[in-house]
């Protein structure tokens, strides 16, 4: 049996088009990209991270336009993504320049530059606050300036906390070697939008596929990696939430700057080392306990995903099968939003060549009941 | 003068008003030439990972971009997002400071950069002052020393 060609459905999906579109305009409602952008942040992250695209203002419109769909939108701004040149590499971001704006650890009560908390939900009342259904804009605004007059500090602590920097809890940790240092490792990423991925993949391709996967795939995964259908059980050496700047060589020339350099803007990013202790085998063959480093990287304010994320990092360096959550294919090729999400929508096509001849076969064997073995080859 | 590095991160922070307005004091002056129209495109922002010290990529961001030339000088505007006029404007500031001789304007541009550039530090300080509010403060509870630095020695 062949495939045959069929027509018909052109006006079933016109309407269907328009029914969704009614869906999005029916209720006589519309939302606009600016009071999504200041209203769901994280939402709009969450699209820019999957999508691996930080352009704020058309996430916003791409959660606008799939109804609130994540799914959806990250869909458009990787099609979205797709349609534009690639003008330039960045240098490379070293993240102990991000401007911090919240660092904990979980494993050292006194850090030097001490635990900022930041704006976190992690201690608030997990309670539904009723009385947001009915708040007005003017009420926003209020309720700013009052927190704005609350949280002001005096001159001097402006001129200190502008002279504070956090040095990591991890040089601490090297420096009475209980964690490895390591030498720059200037080898050149592999890049998986222009690289298919192939095992055992470079930390390159792990760290990339990590920060854009699916985020409750990756936060799922690092959990069951955690929970013990893995061996990393990690403590958060640190967790920093700031912005870092973007910048690029001036075009041209022979030996770029830092000074010379163009800043583009600042992206938010949430980055995480989480410490796992490990057996070690030093130079001469003697093995000792000591702390590995899982890392994550994330676009946004996910801190789960960057925790789990550093999970993985850690689980998947083992690349060892016995575990689904230390296997690279496993993880790699199930994480990332669009393949995981095409693949399943792609069930709902028609299949009905496939499914008739499996139909078939499984009618056959059932009225030869002698041959069904032989229905199936 | 500041460096590019510096000038250009003053000037995107600021915001395009303050680029509109600088670049129009140095077109009003000397004759500006666009080479590559404001177009949008991607920017490819890589990091190096903290554990091994190895180099990965985070994703892109959208970025826009213009060239002009004043003279023989070339200069370009990148910001991040969608804005061209914004990148034109950038283009136009960083083709006067290359420019040679430089545009009567530019002393006044560079000293209304470096002026923006303490306001954006005094903003920024505010900003870390409010931030520091929510630095935690273990000294009341006394007990066992957890520093890090307790560890270390």
């Amino acid at each position: 049996m062949g495939y045959v060609a069929v027509s018909g459905g052109e006006q079933a999906i016109a309407a269907s088009l328009d029914l969704t579109e009614l869906k999005r305009v029916g209720a006589g409602r519309s939302i606009e990209v600016e009071t999504i952008l200041a209203a769901l942040p994280e939402l709009v992250e969450q699209v820019e991270s999957e999508g691996s695209l930080w352009a704020p203002e058309v996430a916003a419109t791409a959660v606008k336009q799939a109804q609130g769909s994540v799914e959806e939108a990250v869909f458009l701004m990787r099609a979205y993504r797709s349609t534009l040149e690639r003008l330039y590499t960045s240098r490379v971001i070293d993240t102990d320049t991000m401007r911090v704006d919240r660092r904990i650890s979980a494993a050292f009560k006194d850090i030097a530059g001490g635990q900022i908390l930041g704006a976190t939900r992690d201690y608030s009342h997990r309670l539904i606050e009723f009385e947001l259904a009915d708040e007005t804009p003017a009420d926003v605004r209020e309720r700013a300036a009052e927190l704005e007059r609350a949280l002001a500090a005096e001159p001097q602590a402006e001129a200190a906390a502008a002279q504070t920097r956090v040095p990591r809890v991890l040089t601490y940790l090297r420096e009475i070697d209980m964690v490895r240092s390591y030498p720059l490792d200037d080898t050149e990423p592999v890049d998986i939008t222009k690289t298919p991925l192939a095992f055992p993949a470079p930390r390159s391709v792990i760290l990339q596929a990590l920060s854009r996967g699916l985020t409750q795939a990756v936060i799922a995964i690092g959990y069951a990696a955690i929970r013990g259908f893995g061996l990393s059980h990690p403590t958060v050496g640190e967790l920093r939430h700031g912005t870092v700047a973007v910048t690029i060589d001036a075009p041209g020339s022979d030996a770029p700057t830092e000074d010379d350099a163009y800043y583009l803007g600042a992206i938010p990013v949430t980055e995480v080392e989480s410490l796992i202790v490990s057996d070690e085998v030093d130079d001469r063959g003697n093995h000792r306990s000591a702390l590995d480093v899982g890392y994550g990287l994330v676009v946004g304010d996910d801190e789960s995903k960057a925790i789990a994320m550093s999970v993985l990092d850690h689980s998947l360096r083992a690349d060892d099968v016995r575990y689904p959550t230390q296997d690279q294919e496993f993880v790699l090729y199930h994480i990332d939003g669009v393949e995981a999400t095409g693949f399943i929508s792609h069930l709902k096509l028609p299949h009905y060549v496939t499914f008739q001849s499996k139909l078939d076969a499984a009618l056959r064997s059932i009225a030869e009941p002698e041959k069904g073995g032989e229905a199936d080859a | 003068m500041v460096t590019r590095r510096a000038r250009t991160e003053v000037l995107v922070e600021s915001g395009p008003a303050l680029a509109h307005e600088l670049a129009g004091l140095i077109e009003a002056a000397c004759p500006v030439r666009v080479v590559v129209p404001p177009r949008q495109g991607l920017v490819m922002n890589q990091v190096r990972e903290t554990a091994r010290m190895s180099r990965f990529y985070l994703g892109e961001a959208l970025m826009s971009e213009c060239r002009v030339r004043i003279g023989d000088a070339e200069g370009i505007g990148v910001v991040l997002g969608a804005d061209g006029a914004f990148a034109r404007s950038l283009a136009v500031i960083d083709a006067a400071y290359a420019a040679d001789p430089a545009p009567v304007p530019l002393a006044e541009v560079d000293e209304r950069i470096q002026a923006a550039g303490r306001v954006l530090e005094r903003k920024r300080a505010a900003a870390a002052a409010r931030i520091q509010r929510s630095r935690v403060d273990f000294d009341e509870m006394g007990g066992q020393d957890m520093s890090v630095q307790a560890v270390v020695k």
